[in-house]
């Protein structure tokens, strides 16, 4: 048995949590700055004095893939894979390595897509009405606050695993 | 008072004087003409004036100009810094007829020329359609306006690609037909057929050909051969290409005018806004009336202008069914910060309470947090500085970036409070020499010491929430309803301070948390008749703990953003001093370096922002904003591309 050796062995469920960190966290933020791209990419069709501004709303979705950055290294710094020693982590240390990964790897998917559509939907103010540019930031922002929320559990989880 | 008091303005003056008048109102720049509309008149007025019709050629003039502009910015783009400011022009200059004559001509001759080349370019897409489809012909030197001679016709097709032609010819010999079919070129999708027929023979031909897909072709006017052809038009795209770049040499040749062009289509859109305000007043034959607000304290230059023209005049106070517009006024340091007020729509003007100062020491302590990194402070503030020194914006931009300022001093003070210069700058810089620098915190580390980090923030979050609740409970006493303030927000004040002091574990800030909610639960439902409503009342009003609960950790996104902020910046210096302590790896470090921070920068810069507003907007405002304010939009010399100043005398 040793592929099951090979899994379950502190190091590498450590590192898998923090592959999900960043890859999840990550594709929400590809597909939420892609849906918005799409609507931006009509608003600048009809009128290209709204590049900047559109291209600030499409970045909104953008957060969640930093916040799985930042997740999954921290998660490797901790376990001292940058210093090239060797790890010294039992299966225990490494389940809790990879569950301080999971918030933000599933809250960045979702939230990371959510936004962006909440971010294309602001596409149309921007359009249609740019003096009220300001209020179109803050609805993609209200959803980015489940993020936030779990990447601040993610930390708080990660910064205590001993 | 954060809310300018505003008096409402009646005039009454000789239409001769109308335009005098009005100039010199947009001079002063603070007053917003509000004429009632004519259909709302009574009828006894309504008899007497009518409404004025004003022409449209200013606003015509300077869409003119507008897209003169754009051409030349196309071909003759002008070599301007960003940060240099708005050309000043003085006020009587800007209306000179000769130079507003010579900027419509110049705007007149500049579109003329787009208008050529537009045309001559369709010109060449037409020539170049005709020469795709004359090319194949080219090996062939029988003319295209051929028909054939006395006995024999010459017809020109084509023929699907996929149909065999050797066939034809093979079908044409095996059925003695005189004729000859003959290919001259083929490509992917057709062959070109010349076919040679006797005239007694042609209609069995073309049957022939027919079966394998042959069509006529036909070349309407042309005559000569298809290389002659190609020859003229060759001759005449060559004409119309040379067009082309003479006509935009042209316009490139008229950027000098760029200047005048710029400050006319300024001095138009004031002409327009003067022209829109004029016409919304009212007139009789030898009078005109308007109305409009004045902010109190501009009441006395306001008169003044008036007494000069010999206007007749009246300041009333505002009345109960008015709405008058908002402006809010505060002093300097705080000043900027209306500019998120704006963006949130402004706050009714019956609202009485002054929060900007609140919301501006909030802003700055949060954004500072979120952004939290002294290197970035640094550089914001550096840039924000240069651009407000060398560019002298107004207005809005001004306003926003004055809030730069004031952010880049936040996050600086904060990251230095945390220990975060470019992230890890420092001590990523010693590990490349091998020693081990550090430029330590000056408060404590938020990622070594979450939990303090976390505390801060939300500490940050309940006094927030305190104050705007005191912003209600104030405008509630300020208005006489003592009992609500007590009710709605004292109580609540009890629940929130005891749960609080709970932490400390002494049984009397259970207490009085429990009198607060006794509190909330017996008065909530005191306007309900109903016994059982005042219950339900009383007991959804103590749900709205969680609603509490919420708002609180919401201001944990202090932490998280100011964390993420610092994290990243160490990614990217771990990434840059991967390479080591050589020639290459410092290359790399600052390559990396700079492209990584910029981008961290940039990106932690509109997170910090969005999330501030987030704070103030949903959890501040939402604790006593009244909205609904009209911004007061006074008549005033709005211009785009110069700076109106005043005469010199």
């Amino acid at each position: 048995m040793d592929w099951l050796n090979s899994i379950f062995n502190g190091p590498f469920l450590a590192i898998l949590g923090a592959a999900l960190a960043a890859g999840l966290g990550g594709a929400g933020s590809a597909k939420g700055v892609g849906i918005a791209g799409e609507a931006a990419a009509g608003v600048v069709t009809e009128d290209p004095g709204k590049f900047g501004q559109s291209l600030l709303l499409q970045a909104l979705p953008g957060t969640q893939g930093i916040y799985g950055l930042l997740i999954a290294f921290l998660i490797l710094n901790n376990i001292g894979l940058f210093s090239g020693e060797a790890m010294q982590l039992t299966v225990a240390q490494g389940l809790m390595y990879f569950a301080s990964g999971l918030p933000i790897a599933i809250a960045g998917y979702f939230s990371g897509i959510a936004q962006g559509r909440a971010a294309a939907a602001s596409m149309g103010i921007l359009a249609k009405r740019p003096e009220e540019f300001g209020k179109g930031l803050l609805y993609p922002a209200m959803v980015e606050t489940y993020a936030v929320l779990a990447l601040l559990v993610s930390v708080l989880m990660l910064i205590n695993v001993r | 008072m954060a809310i300018v008091k505003m008096k409402r303005l009646r005039v009454i003056m000789p239409f001769r004087l109308q335009r005098k008048v009005i100039k010199d109102l947009a001079r002063l720049g603070c007053v917003e003409i509000e004429t009632p509309a004519y259909a709302n008149l009574n009828e006894d007025v309504s008899k007497l004036v009518k409404p004025l019709s004003i022409g449209q050629e200013a606003s015509r003039n300077r869409s003119e100009m507008i897209a003169a502009l754009e051409t030349l910015n196309k071909y003759a783009p002008e070599k301007k810094s960003f940060l240099a400011p708005r050309r000043q022009v003085v006020e009587s200059v800007l209306f000179d007829e000769e130079s507003v004559k010579e900027a419509i001509q110049s705007s007149e001759q500049i579109n003329g020329l787009v208008k050529q080349i537009a045309e001559t370019k369709t010109l060449i897409g037409r020539i170049c359609a005709q020469k795709a489809t004359l090319n194949p012909w080219t090996s062939s030197d029988i003319p295209l306006d051929y028909a054939g001679g006395e006995h024999f016709s010459v017809i020109l097709g084509v023929s699907p690609a996929e149909n065999d032609t050797k066939e034809i010819t093979a079908a044409l010999e095996e059925q003695n037909i005189p004729a000859m079919a003959d290919v001259v070129n083929a490509d992917k999708d057709q062959s070109y057929i010349v076919l040679v027929s006797y005239k007694d023979a042609l209609e069995d031909a073309l049957t022939v050909l027919k079966a394998a897909g042959f069509s006529q072709i036909t070349f309407k006017d042309l005559t000569g051969t298809a290389a002659e052809n190609l020859k003229r038009l060759d001759e005449e795209l060559e004409t119309a290409e040379e067009n082309v770049t003479a006509y935009e040499e042209r316009i490139t040749q008229m950027a000098p005018v760029r200047q005048l062009v710029e400050q006319t289509a300024d001095a138009l859109s004031i002409e327009t806004l003067r022209e829109t305000a004029m016409s919304s007043m009212l007139r009789t034959e030898k009078t005109v009336y308007f109305e409009g607000w004045v902010p109190q304290e501009t009441e006395e230059a306001v008169s003044n202008v008036l007494v000069e023209n010999g206007c007749a005049y009246e300041f009333a106070e505002v009345e109960e069914d008015q709405e008058p517009p908002v402006v809010l006024k505060n002093k300097n340091l705080v000043a900027p910060y209306t500019a998120i007020t704006d963006l949130y729509g402004f706050p009714s003007y019956r609202s009485l309470i002054d929060f900007t100062p609140f919301l501006a020491v909030s802003f700055f302590i949060f954004f500072g947090m979120m952004l939290s990194d002294a290197g970035y402070g640094l550089v914001l503030t550096i840039i924000s500085l240069l651009v407000l020194k060398k560019k002298k914006p107004t207005g809005t931009f001004k306003r926003f970036m004055t809030l730069a300022l004031y952010g880049g001093i936040s996050a600086f003070i904060w990251g230095a409070f945390f220990g975060s210069w470019f992230g890890n700058f420092v001590a990523a810089i010693g590990a490349m020499f091998g020693a081990s620098w550090n430029l330590g915190p000056v408060l404590f580390d938020p990622l070594k010491d979450p939990i303090t980090m976390l505390i801060l923030s939300l500490g940050c979050g309940v006094v927030h929430l305190l104050i705007g609740m005191g912003l209600s409970a104030w405008r509630m006493i300020k208005r006489g309803e003592i009992k609500d303030a007590i009710f709605d927000i004292g109580f609540w004040y009890l629940i929130i301070l005891g749960a609080l002091g709970m932490i400390t574990g002494l049984k009397i800030f259970m207490y009085i948390a429990l009198a607060g909610a006794l509190g909330v639960f017996l008065t909530a439902g005191r306007a309900k008749k109903n016994i059982f409503s005042k219950i339900t009342s009383g007991l959804g009003a103590l749900y709205g703990v969680t609603g509490y609960l919420s708002d609180i950790l919401s201001y944990s996104r202090l932490m998280a953003l100011g964390l993420s902020t610092g994290v990243v910046a160490t990614v990217m210096n771990t990434m840059g001093s991967l390479a080591g302590n050589s020639v290459a790896g410092w290359i790399l470090f600052v390559i990396v370096f700079i492209v990584g921070q910029t981008f961290n920068l940039a990106v932690s810069l509109l997170g910090a922002f969005i999330h501030t507003v987030r704070l103030e907007f949903v959890e501040f405002f939402g604790k006593f904003y009244e909205g609904g304010g009209r911004t007061f939009k006074p008549l005033f010399n709005e211009t785009k591309y110069i700076q109106v100043i005043k005469e010199e005398n």
